[in-house]
C-alpha cells in the first residue's frame, strides 16, 4: 500500500472517530421534534419489563407496564386496606355474595377512541376467562357476566367470592378496548394495545424496553409537571442502575445490593424508600416424610431457626418479622398471633418430647438458586441444627427442578424443607390458604402436603365469608393461622421489603404492595 | 471447489440433524414441566392438562420429535414456553444486535490485531514487540466482565465520554423513529441516511465492542506474529528482500498472505463461540442481544428456545468452518 493511501486511510478513520466523539454528545439535542415539551421518566428495571404484553395472559413482570396502559374496575389502597373505585364508580353485592353489580364510569375513552361501557367490561373479562392462561383462574367463581344497561354490569357467581377485590387484581383484571378482544397474543406482543390508562405504547424493543407516551384524552385529566413519556428499560446490573441514578439519567429503580444501598442512602441527589411488600418467605416442612411428620419435631425445628439474625444481619433490616401467613399491610395480618422465635432451649425441649433420634439424621433443604438471602440464612440454620445433632444439606437448584422434586409422587423422594416466597394475585389472604394450606389431590403449591379436613373446611368458609362478611372472614383467617402455627407446618421466615431509590426531583411516588414493582407514573411528577 | 462446498453443506446438514436429535433428547430428559411453564407460575391442574394437549406433550416422544423436525423444515422453531412467542421471532429480535456487536468487534480485531502482529514480528525483541505481547496476553487473560465494568467506571462515571449502556439514548428513542431493516442499528441508520441515530448508535456500541474485541485482538496479534516469524525466515522472503523490494511490500503483500490461513481458522471459530457467549458483556452494557436470551432460556429450561439457539449456533459454526476451509483452500500450497 502506498504511503499516501495509507495516510489517507488513517485520516479518514480519525475524522470518523472525531465526528463520533464530538457529534454524538449532541445527537439528542439536534432533533427536529418538540423536545422541550417532553418530560421523560426512566424506570431502570432489573430484568425484562415484560414477558407477554397480552393483558389477559401476562403473569410476570409485565404488570409494571400494563398498569400504566390499562386500568381495572377497582384499585386496592394498601394504606386504608380497602378497594377504591377506578373504572367502576360504585358496586353492590347481593346478600348471599353471589351477584355483584358494578356501575361503570361514564365518559372514559380507550386509546383507540372506543367508549368504556358495560359491554367492554364483559368482553374483556370473558376473553381472559376463555384463554385460561396466567392468572385467569381468579375469575373461576364467575358463571356469567351480564350487561344490564350501557353502564351497569352484573357478575353472577357459582359461589360467593369478593369480586371487588378480584377486580382490583394485579393480573388478569385489565379492561381492554372491545376492538382488541378478538386479537391474538401476537398482536399485543408486536406493541399494540388499547386501554383506558394514562399512557399508551409508543414503541417497544422486545425483551428490552417499553416506551410509553401520554394519552392526551385520559379521563382523569393532566396537570403541570407530570411525565409525558415513560421509558421502562431492562438494566440487569445493579451497579449500572446505581450509576444511572447517581448521574440523574434514571428517575427510579429498585433491587439493589446492600452495598449499593448504603452508598445511595448517603447520596443527597437520591431518595431511598424502604417499602413493605406482600411477599413473604416461607419454609415448607415435608409433613409426609419422617421425622417431619412429627409435630413436636417440627416445633423443635421452628425454634431452631435464626429469625432475628436473618432480619437484622442478613437482610440488614430490609424485612420485617412474620406473624403467621399473611404479610403486613394486608387485611388478615394479625400481630397478636404467636410467632416462633430463635430459642435453642425450647428447640431441645421439643426435640426430646418428639422422641426423634437425631443420630445420623440428614435433612435436605431446597430453594431456587440465586437468592443470596436464602443461601445465607440456610447456612445459619445449618449451624443451629448441628446443635441438635441434625445435618442439614442445602441444595440450590433452578426453580423448575425445585418444584419438580417437591411434586415427586413418592413423598420419601421429596425434599425435607423447601424455601419459597409467596404473594397474592389480588388483595386477599385467600391466596395463601387456598394454595398453601388447602389439601390437594395433585401437588401444586401445598408443599407442606397438609391434609387436614378441619383446615379445609375453614378455608372453604373463609372463601365464602370474604364476599359477604368481612369481620367473620377476618376471624376465620386468624383461626386458620393459629392452627397452622401451632402445628408448625411452616417456617414463617420474614415479610420482605423493597428499597425504591429515586431521583430527588421524582415526586409523588408511593409504593403499593398490591402491585409489585409497579410505578403508577400518572401519580408522579417533576418537582424541585 | 463447487463440489467441495456442496459436499461440506450436506455433511453440515447431517451434523445439524445430530445436534437437533441430541438436544431434543436431553431437553426431554431434564425434569421440568413444560405445560406448567406455558400456563404460568400458578398453573392450576386443569390449565396444565389443557396446555399438554395444546403443546402435543401427550404424544409419544418419537412423534413429538418427528413433528418438531417437520416444523423445522418449514422454518418453524416452535414457541417459547416462557414468552409464548414464536422462537423464530425471538431470534429475529435478538440475533441482529449481537451480530452487529460481534462482527464489528471482530473487524476491529482484524484492523488492529493484524498490523500489531506484523510490527511485533518485524520489531522482534524490541520495545514495541514486548509491549504488544504484554497487551496480547492481557487482552486474552483479563476477564471480559471485569473489563466491561472497568470501562464503564472510567469512560462513563469518571470521564463521561461514553454512555453506560444500551444501544441508543433515551431521548433519541423517544424523539425519533428507529429504522428497522436488518435490526442492526448502525447499518440500518446508515443506509437510510439517519445520521442522528447513526452517530448515537455508534457512540453506544464503542465500549461493548472494544470489550469484546480485546480477546480476538490479542489472539490475532499473537497468531499473526507467530506465523510471520516463521515465514520471515523463508527463502522466498530473503530472495524478495535481495531483489530490493520495499519492506512494506514484502510484509504486507508476500508474507501476510501466508499467515492468513491459520489466523482465519482461529478467528472464525472464535467468532462462532463469541456469538452465543456474549451474556456477560450484554448484561453489563444492557445490550438486548442473544447472550441474555440464551442464558434466560437455559436457566428457565425453556427447551424450544434452547433448541432454537442450539440450531442457530450449530448452523453458524458449520458455516464459519466452511468459510475457514474455503479461505484455506484458496492457498495454492494446499493443492500441491
Amino acid at each position: 500500500m502506498s504511503l499516501f493511501r495509507k495516510n489517507i486511510g488513517i485520516l479518514i478513520i480519525l475524522v470518523l472517530l472525531a465526528s463520533v466523539l464530538t457529534g454524538c454528545g449532541n445527537a439528542s439535542s439536534s432533533g427536529e421534534s418538540d423536545q422541550s415539551e417532553k418530560r421523560i421518566a426512566y424506570y431502570a428495571f432489573n430484568t425484562e419489563p415484560y414477558i407477554d404484553l397480552d393483558p389477559s395472559s401476562e403473569y410476570s413482570n409485565g404488570l409494571i407496564v400494563l398498569h400504566n396502559i390499562y386500568e381495572t374496575l377497582t384499585r386496592y389502597d394498601s394504606n386504608e386496606e380497602v378497594v377504591k373505585p377506578l373504572l367502576a364508580e360504585s358496586w353492590e353485592v347481593s346478600q348471599d355474595g353471589m351477584i355483584w353489580t358494578f356501575k361503570i364510569r361514564e365518559g372514559v375513552k380507550f386509546h383507540d377512541g372506543a367508549d368504556l361501557n358495560a359491554e367492554a367490561v364483559k368482553k374483556s373479562i370473558d376473553r381472559t376467562k376463555k384463554l385460561q392462561l396466567g392468572a385467569s383462574f381468579i375469575w373461576d367463581s364467575v358463571n356469567t357476566i351480564n350487561v344490564i344497561d350501557e353502564f351497569t354490569v352484573e357478575f353472577v357467581l357459582d359461589y360467593p367470592a369478593p369480586v371487588d377485590l378480584i377486580a382490583s387484581g394485579s393480573y388478569a383484571a385489565f379492561i381492554m378496548s372491545p376492538n382488541t378482544v378478538d386479537k391474538d397474543n401476537q398482536w399485543f406482543n408486536e406493541g399494540n394495545a388499547s386501554g383506558t390508562g394514562p399512557y399508551k405504547i409508543q414503541k417497544i424493543t422486545k425483551g428490552e424496553e417499553v416506551i410509553l407516551e401520554k394519552f392526551d384524552e385520559y379521563w382523569n385529566g393532566w396537570k403541570d409537571n407530570q411525565y409525558t413519556n415513560i421509558m421502562i428499560k431492562k438494566v440487569t446490573e445493579g451497579s449500572a442502575r446505581r450509576q444511572l441514578l447517581e448521574k440523574g439519567e434514571a428517575q427510579i429503580a429498585a433491587s439493589f445490593s446492600v452495598t449499593d444501598l448504603k452508598a445511595l442512602r448517603e447520596n443527597p441527589d437520591v431518595v431511598v424508600n424502604d417499602a413493605d411488600t406482600w411477599r413473604n418467605v416461607i419454609g415448607f416442612f415435608n409433613t409426609e416424610k419422617a421425622p417431619l411428620d412429627n409435630p413436636d419435631f417440627r416445633r423443635a425445628m421452628a425454634y431452631a431457626f435464626p429469625y432475628e439474625e436473618t432480619i437484622t444481619e442478613i437482610k440488614e433490616g430490609l424485612a420485617s418479622k412474620s406473624y403467621g401467613l399473611i404479610p403486613k399491610g394486608l387485611w388478615g395480618h394479625d400481630e397478636n398471633l404467636p410467632q416462633y422465635s430463635f430459642d435453642m432451649d425450647k428447640a431441645k425441649e421439643y426435640l426430646e418430647k418428639s422422641g426423634v433420634d437425631t443420630n445420623d439424621l440428614k435433612l435436605e433443604m431446597t430453594f431456587t438458586s440465586g437468592t443470596e438471602a436464602y443461601r445465607n440464612f440456610a447456612q445459619l440454620y445449618k449451624i443451629n441444627l448441628q446443635q441438635l445433632g441434625i445435618n442439614l444439606e442445602i441444595r440450590e437448584m433452578n426453580w423448575d427442578s425445585v418444584w419438580e422434586k417437591s411434586k415427586n409422587p413418592n413423598p420419601q423422594d421429596r425434599q425435607d424443607i423447601m424455601i419459597m416466597n409467596w404473594w397474592p394475585d389480588y388483595a386477599s389472604p385467600l391466596s395463601w390458604v387456598q394454595s398453601l394450606v388447602r389439601s390437594e389431590e395433585n401437588v401444586l403449591f401445598n408443599l407442606s402436603y397438609i391434609k387436614d379436613p378441619n383446615l379445609d373446611k375453614l378455608v372453604n368458609d373463609f372463601e365464602q365469608f370474604t364476599a359477604v362478611d368481612r369481620p367473620k372472614a377476618e376471624q376465620i383467617i386468624t383461626d386458620i393461622q393459629s392452627e397452622v402455627i401451632d402445628a408448625a407446618y411452616f417456617l414463617h421466615i420474614y415479610d420482605d421489603k423493597t428499597s425504591w431509590v429515586m431521583n430527588k426531583n421524582f415526586k409523588g411516588f408511593e409504593s403499593n404492595p398490591a402491585y409489585e414493582g409497579v410505578v403508577f407514573f400518572y401519580d408522579t411528577y417533576y418537582g424541585e | 471447489m463447487g463440489k467441495y462446498v456442496i459436499r461440506r453443506i450436506l455433511l453440515g446438514l447431517i451434523v445439524l440433524l445430530g445436534v437437533v436429535t441430541i438436544t431434543f433428547i436431553i431437553a426431554r430428559m431434564i425434569p421440568s414441566d413444560p405445560a406448567a411453564k406455558w400456563v404460568g407460575p400458578r398453573a392450576t391442574p386443569s390449565q396444565i392438562e389443557q396446555a399438554k394437549i395444546e403443546l402435543g406433550l401427550n404424544d409419544p416422544i418419537p412423534v413429538q420429535f418427528i413433528n418438531y423436525v417437520t416444523d423445522l423444515t418449514q422454518g418453524d422453531l416452535g414457541r417459547s414456553l416462557r414468552t409464548r412467542q414464536p422462537v423464530v421471532d425471538d431470534l429475529k429480535a435478538y440475533i441482529p444486535p449481537t451480530l452487529e456487536l460481534v462482527v464489528l468487534a471482530f473487524l476491529i480485531a482484524i484492523i488492529i490485531g493484524i498490523p500489531l502482529g506484523i510490527y511485533s514480528a518485524k520489531m522482534k525483541d524490541r520495545l514495541l514487540d514486548h509491549v504488544s505481547r504484554l497487551f496480547s496476553i492481557g487482552a486474552v487473560s483479563l476477564p471480559t466482565f471485569w473489563v466491561a465494568l472497568f470501562f464503564q467506571l472510567i469512560f462513563y462515571k469518571l470521564l463521561g465520554l461514553f454512555p453506560l449502556g444500551g444501544r441508543i439514548s433515551t431521548e433519541t428513542t423517544i424523539l425519533y423513529d428507529i429504522p428497522r431493516i436488518t435490526g442492526m442499528l448502525i447499518f440500518d441508520s446508515f443506509v437510510t441516511g439517519n445520521w442522528v441515530i447513526f452517530k448515537d448508535a455508534l457512540w453506544h456500541i464503542i465500549l461493548p465492542c472494544v470489550t469484546i474485541a480485546l480477546y480476538p485482538i490479542g489472539l490475532v496479534a499473537r497468531m499473526t506474529r507467530s506465523a510471520l516469524l516463521e515465514i520471515l525466515n523463508e527463502d522466498y522472503i530473503t530472495a524478495a528482500r535481495s531483489y530490493g523490494l520495499k519492506e512494506s511490500l514484502v510484509l504486507w503483500r508476500y508474507a501476510l498472505k501466508n499467515t492468513l490461513g491459520s489466523t482465519a481458522i482461529v478467528l472464525t471459530l472464535s467468532l462462532g463461540y463469541t456469538l452465543v457467549n456474549t451474556f456477560l458483556v450484554e448484561t453489563i452494557f444492557s445490550w438486548p442481544g442473544l447472550g441474555n436470551y440464551v442464558a434466560t432460556s437455559v436457566v428457565t429450561l425453556d427447551y424450544p428456545s434452547i433448541m432454537g439457539v442450539t440450531i442457530f449456533s450449530a448452523t453458524t459454526y458449520i458455516l464459519l468452518n466452511l468459510i475457514a476451509d474455503i479461505i484455506i483452500a484458496m492457498d495454492p500450497r494446499i493443492r500441491l
